[in-house]
């Protein structure tokens, strides 16, 4: 081995991709090795080194990975320009050496002396691709002297090896700069016949002539030159001569001629598929191959040392070429195409090559839950690219043995999937359009020449775009698939169909923080390929823009005479004037719609892609709302971030930050970069709110709003004060509270033309118009996102914050509606409340007005069924008002704050009474009354509302005597004080009337219910729920009174009403109804009623739980229908059953609802052929009934009747006769001698006397029959039972309390 | 571990690597090791004429870890006649082959020593940097140049050096013969790779020192998960420091300015320091020293539930103390993540100081990047690929 052998460094260098220029270097080397030459190839594609694969047969895998190459070389060089050690001048050179990364290709058939050593890019592990992407080459020659280190290493080659070949990047990269201009000796520069190809490669090889102190040989190649397009590739050579002109240097004219003439690389179809050097796939001594050109392209390298390729044996030959080769088999005419949603556009390319050779293809994102369902018999076609290779190769290899093994296109240089067979594979990357086209048809088996090239239109996505600017890509990106999605497909729409002009934009509208930049950035990235021209403008500041117009100019190389603003100009007309085939245009952050709007192009083929939170544009561009993260994009990036992250963690952090993307990531950030536990930072968000805009280091959260706040600071005082007034209420306001006279009279100091309603809007509009809000016109609302809400806040002090939560407590309660909580028609306008009054801490207010609120909200809550939230409320409130009353201020405080606490109280205590809690809202009414009468008087409308609630309380226990006392004296004094009218004393009328009801007073009862509707239905109107309660009550007096169809007829109508009042899923309409069904059973309906019963205990029950009073009184109705349908059993364990229900909730055995269920009982006994129980519980109600209501009230007589019966069935028949008779006495005076309860008793005297006397009495009984047919009808089953000679029993339906 | 292994290896072949860090982790050794090991066998077998199927050397191969590669590597060690170290910058850093150089060589004499040791240059180095071995190495390779200039392990790679190798490597089998004939087998003392103390490395590359500060345990044994991790985290750092070709060093809070502003700095803390004034007064005395680009992590068991309890707290004094505006704490309170993150920790801890640290340039002028374009448009990311 020569000492130093002064080799030749030669850098194969191609402007564009895909011209086979790592190809040709790899013959070179293979044809200088084979004339005895020490070779040294080097892969300087350092981002996408791919010059290994044409030695695939000559490598071990070990070799590759273990090996290091250029870019351990730069790193190790790097660490050790830190080390201060007294050490050689030169020392730099000890790094740059070749033969420390180099590896042989192993052949062993090179003649003497001859090599191939291979410098690998860089060892291929995880953090390989980024220590090359973030290698800065300009601090790396600056400020570590990197340029030193390629001289030691072009020295260290030159003196090691005769040939050394270096596979340059493409492009003007900074890599490409290196490799074309420090290194080299001879410059190939590789070029096809387009017109950018010899145009960009001709510059290059310009500007390497001009510039360099050494001079360099240049050597222009013509590629791919296809002799099948004579004219083309004739007008080709014509063009690259002239551009050319002067080159190969150092030659006369007519050896240069003859360079041209012989040096030029053909097209050959058979190359394009696999990598194979032309050393083994070409005849040696053929003429035209491609063997044949690279031999006259390393005659001129070699000064002609060498012009021919020495033949080897023909066996070693074709033995060889086979290792290179793959085989073939079946056509597929149709596949499913797989693809991450980061590889759209080459799934678009593909998927339009396919179809261009009439193939179907059916597109899915892999991952989506189209991906799962494997379609039998249509062959997989999996596009991979280093964002899946990983879960794809295992995903592939799991699916073997499959038959027919998934297609596989590599679409990135990552490695290939061990295993799988060559032929289901094709390489697409650093590949021509041409070759990725030939690739892909051949991996689906279809010949390349029946395809229509034009009818691929998306651009082939392995060109590089031509001029790309835009911030760097934001590699943790997540979510958003759904907006970039229809961000393109809108763009592409465009394109094709007849839109109106101007219209080839589309403007990502949306609040701060949203990520709209980021959307509009990660599409610029992912469709970069899609164009030839991607220019990123930062349009918030307008001035600006054309000085950017006027750099994208530059670029372009074309730039105009005149000022910046007209090379702005003429550029905006190049582009309509389609001189750029596909370009995109970004304006981001474009407030100002009318100073950006001149600077669009409008032109064909090219896209305007707008970011802004001008809400406007949806008036002059088509718009993409942009909303905060669906919850599941905030937790996938949260996982995405902090990947041990728990779900339920992830997705609380979303909800407290609302979702919104800047917070979400700044949090991910956060707890990425500090490895905090997550239960810390949620604690912290809890403990500190200021936490969740941002973790140290984080401050870009609230720096969003900085700009927007402090313009709206400046332009608007009104709508600041306004922004921070709503900042303090729930992030949903409602339009109304907004536009009101109280707000107004706060923002008045602000902005004085708000006493004029209409510029109340404009406040609003201003607010919207920095996307500080969103305005949702149909639901007459605003929202503002409650991370802004508290950056607001933060620019607040506490003292401002305490003020301004003043104001808005004001603001509530002055939006109160006049009229009680108790009408509906107020309800609307107290939902606009409710949302606020916690979050505005309204409890705290030291104003009885604002804390009035939350005494209307127990009594809503209540009122629409959530009778346990209701509780928690009041209960919470209770314990918070005893707490401010600690602090009061003043006396007169404290009494506002004693009343309240009472009020909230007798609220309290219809709740415990709905929840069965009788004695305990008993007792508690009973030290409310005490107390409100001690503080208020005996006359105070809260005095007398928890005097008519201790009289329900006293009718639940049962203590009807005592309730009728009680509300004739409650009823009487909010008549005296309050008037007739009054809704509370209308509604004191009904308990009356109830109380009248439960001791067997129909009659009074029925009087005071009929007042009742009359005068509420004057007062309120006939659907108010008080006057539907009341016609209700009075439903069941009519009952009651004997008059059962009238009763169905007015308890259907009211029904109907409460459904409509109410709504069909409330407790009041089950209620409603399951009245309505006992009235239905009375007037001989059993069947009907039993459906209804069915339904109404079902929705109760599960409305109100099994063991709500009204849900047990429904369910007893249900059990007497049962009986009365003949469904005996059933009835009677249904009884047991309640009354074990009633004895649960602490009824005692003499509470008239359980000797209603014994009567019944004792009804099923009988029923059920058990005399003896029977008689024992008829006589336990009657006994029961006689001693709680007394023997005159209409139960006890009922039961009288049932226990003659009982005597009657025991053949004790002088005993029933005289217990009938007496019963029937006592109904003639109670009932009146036409109530069906009279006649059916009179009924059962006669059958009794039938059986003791004969048949004397039928004449009698006729008559009786006549007059029960005639009050109940012809077919109800009391007649019915009467005409077979059958006692009458009587079943009972107790009355709610 | 291989059941029958045979009483006497002539050869122990000893390089460069660091130890396994578990199914998941890449490997980290030196495929060309293989090759040489097995020209090497064959060569020593034709000497001594042994039939092809005899173990004549050992090498600990990466590619096929063992399960329990501590003990079959001492085992080995102990039945080996010659000890080729295959020396290499790497070689002086990692500890793994360190400790098994001073195991092989424990309690052997000084002419034993002189005589088993065979060095071989492996990787070549600046030669003021352990000097004495780079000489020693140099002896097999008398007369060969390409061997001085390149290291044995660049002309196993290349073929232009076929004829150099093939040279070297019958050299060292003939010697290795040699050596064993002339010294039979070495005397049987146990040697356990855990039991030998190794000296510092002397090796003048960049350093890392792995700071501990914990409450209790000498801080290379500090194990906040108990046994749920194989190596203690001081460990674990010091091998990716070493793979990422640093020089590592473990510390306690006892370490002076000087030493600690030698290279990069990864600080490790056991929150439960906090616990104690004496604990915090340490920590406020470590905080003094601290230089800049010094990287500080909270290790501690997030499931234990004494820690758990406190964990806010006491990290937050430990942030107090150490963190600052330059700083961000990072807290690892997961075993789990400890390995997972270990990697990045480390690199990052590389990066910081890199990028504060002085740089000693080569003499002469600097080159100036080379550029196609000169124009470089915006700020923004830009290139015109084709």
């Amino acid at each position: 081995m020569a000492e130093n052998r002064d080799g030749t460094v030669v850098t194969f260098y191609s402007y564009k991709g895909g011209t086979g220029r790592t190809m040709a270097l790899a013959n070179v080397a293979w044809i200088l090795a084979a004339s005895g030459y020490r070779v040294l190839v080097a892969d300087w594609d350092l981002e996408s080194p791919g010059l290994h694969r044409f030695f695939h047969p000559f490598i071990r895998p070990s070799d590759l990975t273990g090996a290091g190459g250029v870019v351990e070389m730069v790193n190790q060089y790097d660490q050790a320009t830190r080390q201060d050690a007294d050490r050689k001048d030169n020392w730099h050179a000890d790094f740059a050496r070749v033969s420390q990364f180099a590896f042989s290709l192993n052949w062993k058939h090179f003649p003497r002396g001859g090599s191939i050593d291979f410098l690998p890019a860089g060892q291929n592990d995880p953090g390989y691709e980024r220590s090359v992407y973030e290698r800065n080459w300009d601090e790396f020659y600056e400020n570590l002297g990197g340029g030193k280190l390629f001289d030691a290493l072009r020295a260290d080659m030159k003196k090691n090896y005769d040939f050394a070949l270096i596979d340059s990047r493409t492009g003007v990269s900074d890599v490409a700069g290196i490799c074309t201009r420090q290194l080299p000796d001879v410059l190939v520069d590789c070029f096809t016949f387009s017109e950018q190809g010899i145009d960009g490669a001709a510059r290059v090889a310009a500007g390497v002539g001009r510039s360099n102190t050494r001079a360099i040989r240049v050597l222009p190649v013509p590629m791919r030159v296809d002799s099948a397009e004579k004219l083309r590739v004739d007008a080709g050579r014509l063009l690259a001569r002239q551009r050319f002109s002067g080159l190969p240097a150092g030659m006369p004219d007519p050896g240069r001629d003859r360079y041209w003439a012989t040096v030029e690389v053909p097209y050959q179809a058979f190359y394009a598929f696999e990598e194979t050097l032309a050393t083994f796939g070409d005849q040696p001594v053929a003429p035209s191959t491609m063997l044949a050109s690279y031999v006259a392209l390393t005659r001129y390298i070699t000064n002609g040392a060498v012009s021919e390729f020495t033949p080897m044996d023909e066996g070693l030959r074709t033995r060889t070429l086979d290792r290179f080769a793959r085989r073939v088999s079946r056509p597929e005419e149709k596949v499913v195409l797989r693809y991450l949603p980061v590889d759209r556009l080459w799934a678009e390319w593909v998927t339009e090559v396919l179809q261009a050779a009439d193939i179907t293809v059916r597109t899915v994102e892999s991952g989506s839950a189209a991906a799962d369902e494997i379609e039998q018999d249509v062959r997989q076609l999996t596009l991979v690219s280093s964002a899946n290779s990983e879960a794809e190769a295992a995903r592939v290899s799991k699916e073997r043995p499959d038959p027919r093994p998934p297609l596989v296109v590599y679409i990135a240089d990552v490695r290939p999937f061990r295993g799988h067979a060559a032929e289901d594979s094709a390489f697409l990357a650093n590949q021509s359009a041409e070759v990725a086209i030939d690739r892909l048809l051949r991996l689906v088996r279809r010949p390349t020449a029946e395809v229509d090239p034009d009818r691929i239109v998306v651009r082939f996505p392995g060109n590089a775009t031509g001029v790309f600017n835009a911030p760097i890509r934001n590699k943790l990106f997540t979510g958003r698939e759904a907006d970039i999605l229809e961000l393109r497909s809108q763009l592409q729409s465009q394109g094709s169909s007849a839109v109106l002009q101007g219209n080839q934009s589309i403007t990502l509208q949306g609040m701060g923080g949203i990520g709209k930049t980021q959307v509009a950035m990660e599409y610029a990235h992912r469709f970069r390929n899609a164009y030839d021209l991607v220019w990123w403008i930062n349009a918030d500041e307008v001035a600006f823009i054309d000085t950017q117009l006027s750099t994208l100019a530059k670029r372009l190389g074309t730039v105009e005479e005149g000022t910046i603003p007209d090379q702005a100009e003429a550029l905006k007309q190049r582009l309509e004037r389609g001189e750029v085939d596909r370009w995109l245009l970004v304006f981001d952050n474009a407030e100002d719609i009318e100073s950006v709007s001149p600077y669009l192009p409008s032109g064909p083929g090219g896209h305007v892609l707008i970011t802004s939170r001008n809400p406007l544009w949806v008036d002059y561009r088509q718009t993409i709302q942009m909303d905060v993260f669906q919850r599941g994009e905030s937790v996938a990036h949260l996982q995405q971030r902090v990947p041990l992250i728990r779900l339920e963690h992830a997705n609380r952090i979303a909800e407290l930050l609302g979702d919104l993307p800047i917070a979400v990531a700044a949090a991910g950030a956060w707890l990425a970069e500090t490895g905090a536990p997550v239960e810390d930072y949620l604690r912290d968000i809890q403990e500190r709110p200021d936490s969740m805009l941002a973790g140290p280091g984080n401050p870009s959260v609230e720096k969003t709003w900085d700009l927007s706040l402090s313009r709206l600071r400046e332009t608007s005082a009104g709508s600041y004060r306004l922004l921070q007034l709503c900042s303090l209420l729930a992030p949903e306001i409602s339009l109304e509270l907004i536009y009101g006279d109280r707000m107004a009279e706060v923002l008045r100091p602000f902005d004085p033309a708000v006493t004029e309603t209409a510029y109340r809007w404009s406040l609003v509009h201003t607010i919207s118009r920095l996307a500080l809000l969103k305005l949702d016109v149909a639901n007459r609302r605003v929202h503002i996102h409650r991370v802004l809400q508290y950056v607001v806040k933060q620019r607040m002090t506490e003292e401002e914050i305490e003020e301004t939560r003043r104001e808005v407590h004001a603001v509530l309660a002055a939006a109160r509606p006049r009229d009680d909580v108790d009408n509906p028609s107020t309800w609307p306008r107290f939902q606009m409340i409710w949302p606020h009054i916690e979050l505005a801490e309204a409890h705290e207010s030291r104003d009885e007005a604002v804390r009035r609120l939350f005494i209307d909200r127990v009594r809503y809550v209540w009122m629409t069924g959530g009778i346990k939230a209701a509780r928690d409320i009041a209960e919470r409130n209770v314990g918070r008002w005893r707490e401010l009353m600690n602090h009061a201020e003043s006396d007169e405080e404290r009494e506002s704050l004693r009343r309240q606490i009472l009020h909230l109280q007798f609220n309290l205590g219809n709740i415990l009474r709905d929840e069965s809690e009788f004695t305990e809202s008993r007792a508690l009414n009973e030290k409310i009354l005490a107390e409100q009468t001690d503080l208020l008087g005996a006359n105070h409308p809260h005095t007398l509302m928890t005097a008519g609630s201790l009289g329900a309380d006293l009718r639940a226990l049962g203590l009807y005597a005592d309730a009728l006392d009680r509300d004739k004296v409650t009823y009487a004094a909010w008549a005296d004080v309050f008037g007739e009218d009054h809704p509370r004393t209308l509604s004191a009328l009904n308990n009356l009337a109830a109380s009248f009801r439960l001791v067997g007073d129909f009659r009074s009862a029925r009087r005071h219910d009929q007042s009742a509707v009359q005068r509420m239905s004057t007062m309120f109107g006939e659907d108010h729920p008080s006057t539907l309660t009341a016609g209700t009550n009075l439903g069941r007096d009519l009952r009651e009174a004997g008059d059962y169809h009238g009763s169905v007829k007015l308890l259907g109508d009211l029904c109907e009403r409460a459904r409509i009042v109410h709504g069909e899923r409330t407790p009041r309409y089950y209620i409603f109804r399951s009245n309505l069904a006992v009235s239905m059973r009375s007037a001989g309906r059993a069947a009907e009623a039993a459906e209804v019963l069915e339904e109404a205990y079902e929705q109760l029950n599960h409305l109100l739980g099994p063991d709500n009073p009204d849900t047990l009184a429904s369910r007893l109705s249900r059990a007497v229908n049962l009986l009365a349908v003949g469904e005996v059993e059933s009835a009677g364990s249904e009884l047991d059953e309640i009354d074990r229900a009633y004895g649960r909730l602490g009824l005692g055995e003499l509470h008239p609802h359980r000797l209603a269920c014994a009567t019944n009982r004792a009804a099923t006994a009988r029923a059920a052929q058990d005399l003896v129980s029977a008689r024992a519980l008829a006589e336990k109600s009657n006994e029961g009934f006689s001693q709680v209501l007394g023997a005159d009230h209409p139960y006890a007589l009922a039961a009288s009747v049932n226990v003659a019966i009982m005597l009657a069935d025991q053949d004790d028949l002088v005993g029933a006769r005289a217990q009938f008779e007496k019963g029937l006495n006592e109904m003639q005076d109670q009932l009146g001698p036409d109530h069906p309860d009279t006649v059916r008793s009179e009924g059962n005297v006669l059958l009794i006397r039938r059986q003791m006397e004969g048949k004397r009495h039928d004449a009698e009984l006729k008559d009786v029959i006549v007059r029960l047919s005639g009050l109940l009808g012809e077919n109800h089953q009391a007649v019915d039972a009467l005409r077979q000679f059958r006692y009458l029993h009587r079943t009972l339906d107790p009355h709610p309390f | 571990m291989t059941p029958s292994r045979p009483d006497r290896y002539p050869f122990y072949l000893s390089y460069a690597r660091s130890a396994p860090l578990g199914a998941d982790a890449p490997e980290d050794g030196d495929h060309t090791v293989g090759d040489l090991f097995h020209r090497l066998s064959n060569e020593v077998r034709d000497i001594v004429g042994d039939d092809r199927s005899a173990d004549v050397g050992y090498f600990d191969d990466t590619s096929r870890p063992s399960e329990n590669w501590k003990a079959d590597v001492s085992e080995v060690l102990r039945r080996a006649d010659v000890f080729v170290a295959l020396y290499s910058p790497r070689y002086f850093i990692r500890s793994v082959p360190l400790r098994e150089r001073a195991a092989y060589l424990h309690e052997l004499s000084g002419r034993e020593q002189a005589l088993r040791l065979l060095p071989v240059l492996w990787v070549p180095w600046e030669a003021w940097n352990h000097q004495e071995e780079h000489a020693a190495s140099l002896t097999l390779g008398a007369g060969i140049k390409e061997y001085k200039a390149n290291g044995l392990r660049a002309l196993c790679r290349l073929a232009a050096y076929e004829s150099q190798y093939s040279e070297v490597l019958r050299r060292l089998a003939r010697r290795i013969v040699d050596i064993a004939g002339a010294a039979g087998p070495r005397p049987s003392t146990p040697v356990v790779i855990d039991d030998v103390e190794v000296p510092e490395s002397s090796f003048s590359g960049m350093r890392l020192t792995v700071v501990v500060l914990a409450p209790s345990d000498p801080p290379s044994r500090w194990r906040p998960f108990g046994n749920r991790l194989r190596l203690p985290p001081a460990e674990l750092a010091a091998i990716h420091g070493e793979r990422l070709g640093m020089v590592p060093r473990v510390a306690d809070a006892q370490i002076e300015f000087g030493p600690l502003a030698e290279g990069a700095v990864l600080v490790l803390v056991d929150p439960r320091i906090a616990e104690s004034p004496q604990g915090r007064t340490t920590l406020d005395s470590v905080a003094a020293r601290l230089p800049d680009w010094a990287v500080v992590v909270v290790v501690a068991d997030g499931e234990d539930p004494r820690y758990r309890k406190r964990a806010h707290e006491l990290s937050r004094i430990v942030n107090d103390k150490l963190g600052g505006t330059q700083r961000q704490v990072r807290r690892i309170l997961d075993a789990d993540q400890l390995g997972k993150r270990m990697p990045t920790v480390v690199d990052d801890t590389r990066k910081v100081y890199l990028s504060t640290a002085p740089v000693f340039l080569p003499k002469g002028a600097l080159p100036r990047l080379p550029r196609i374009a000169d124009d470089h448009g915006p700020a923004h990311e830009e290139d015109i690929d084709g």
